[in-house]
């Protein structure tokens, strides 16, 4: 299956759906990553994505597209690029330790258990300086024991 | 009114102050939130396959319609993921949507005022975008402060990203889009979302604080003694 299948698939969209793109760039002038010194170019990526472009691997949104939408609210077409740079990056990149980490607490849980990810992450959020940052940042730590919800099967396929 | 609560993870955890002020304002309003049995994670931004998405929240929606079609979800994310998955058989809101019914001023037992101090409202991304799933009502939290006796400032940061979905991988990024949304906002920033609150407090400036609506909504009520 080519790659735009792939991800297009995953995103639940079709091809149609990005053909309607009328190029104008404006999703380009709002990302917020350009204010910040990161050149990001949702058109760029939609294009890349229809031609099936080398260069979609390389694309800053695939790592730092916050999923704000901006681009969505003022495209004419109102087309959702953070939906596909999140498939793009489940199909493309590997799976970063937070999204395993988050993914194994709703395995075992149903839900995300923040104890849970903090005990996954340790080794992680050691490294790169995190526990400092979330002394500070978390306004409440709640040590409450874990439930396990019954979740009618939807999680079983995580395990496949 | 009874309704079905889905409070999600953050609430559970973290975010446990804006659980329980949004469980305090509505017990006040003389409303019922019931808290959905069993309620499963949305999965927030966190998984790129959509049918994935979907299911998760379409299983809390038929959990939720046993309690009621009404169901209530606070944080911007579980809101998205709860409209999306939707059908006709219920209705998802969000508390600001609640609080701006012409009723909930009548209903509202008010103590104090905040004195004119100024306030910064901040909705962050998901709550304004994308529209079809947005909050259905226009700057509820501009007119909530106004009316608690507030005043509204720098109101043009509103939409602005804090970088919250990258806080937990690219921590650099998170953190310069966090100080751009201080810089453009003046005294404290008054949120509803649990990952803003989270990314915002991480990177405050010295005496500058976030607060959650719900936590001036408590002041007023005389449920909080300091702000």
């Amino acid at each position: 299956m080519p790659l735009i299948d792939e991800i297009l698939d995953l995103a639940g969209y079709r091809r149609e759906d990005l053909y309607v793109c009328l190029g104008c760039k404006i999703c380009s002038s709002i990302c917020v990553l350009n204010e910040i010194g990161i050149e990001a170019n949702p058109r760029n990526f939609i294009i890349n994505l229809i031609m099936e472009k080398e260069e979609l691997r390389r694309d800053p949104l695939l790592k730092y597209c916050t999923g704000c939408y901006a681009c969505t609210f003022f495209c004419p077409w109102e087309i959702k690029v953070p939906d596909m740079v999140r498939a793009a990056r489940a199909a493309l990149l590997p799976s970063h330790p937070f999204e395993q980490a988050f993914s194994s607490s709703l395995e075992l849980f149903g839900r995300v258990y923040e104890p849970y990810l903090l005990f996954r992450l340790l080794p992680y959020f050691f490294r790169k300086g995190y526990l400092r940052l979330l002394v500070k940042g978390l306004p409440s730590f709640r040590l409450s024991l874990p439930k396990r919800v019954k979740t009618e099967g939807i999680f079983d396929r995580e395990k496949k | 009114m009874r309704y079905a609560y889905y409070p999600g993870c953050s609430l559970k955890g973290s975010a446990k102050g804006l659980d329980e002020g949004v469980k305090k304002v509505f017990s006040a309003l003389g409303d019922e939130l019931v808290e959905i049995p069993d309620w499963n994670c949305c999965g927030a931004f966190e998984f790129g396959e959509k049918e994935r998405i979907l299911a998760l929240s379409q299983a809390n929606i038929r959990k939720g319609r046993e309690v009621s079609s009404e169901i209530i979800a606070p944080c911007p994310a579980c809101l998205k993921n709860l409209r999306e998955a939707a059908d006709s058989s219920v209705s998802v809101l969000h508390p600001l949507e609640v609080f701006s019914e012409a009723s909930f001023w009548d209903r509202l037992p008010m103590k104090r005022d905040l004195g004119g101090r100024p306030f910064t409202p901040y909705y962050g991304c998901i709550l304004l975008r994308p529209r079809e799933f947005a909050l259905r009502v226009r700057d509820p939290m501009e007119e909530i402060i106004t009316r608690l006796g507030g005043k509204v400032v720098s109101s043009q940061v509103k939409a602005q990203c804090c970088g919250g979905n990258l806080f937990f991988k690219e921590l650099e990024v998170s953190e310069r889009l966090a100080k751009k949304v201080w810089e453009g906002a003046s005294g404290d920033i008054v949120t509803f979302c649990p990952l803003c609150h989270l990314v915002l407090k991480t990177f405050s400036e010295k005496g500058r604080r976030v607060f959650y609506l719900t936590d001036l909504i408590l002041y007023v009520m005389g449920e909080r003694e300091f702000l």
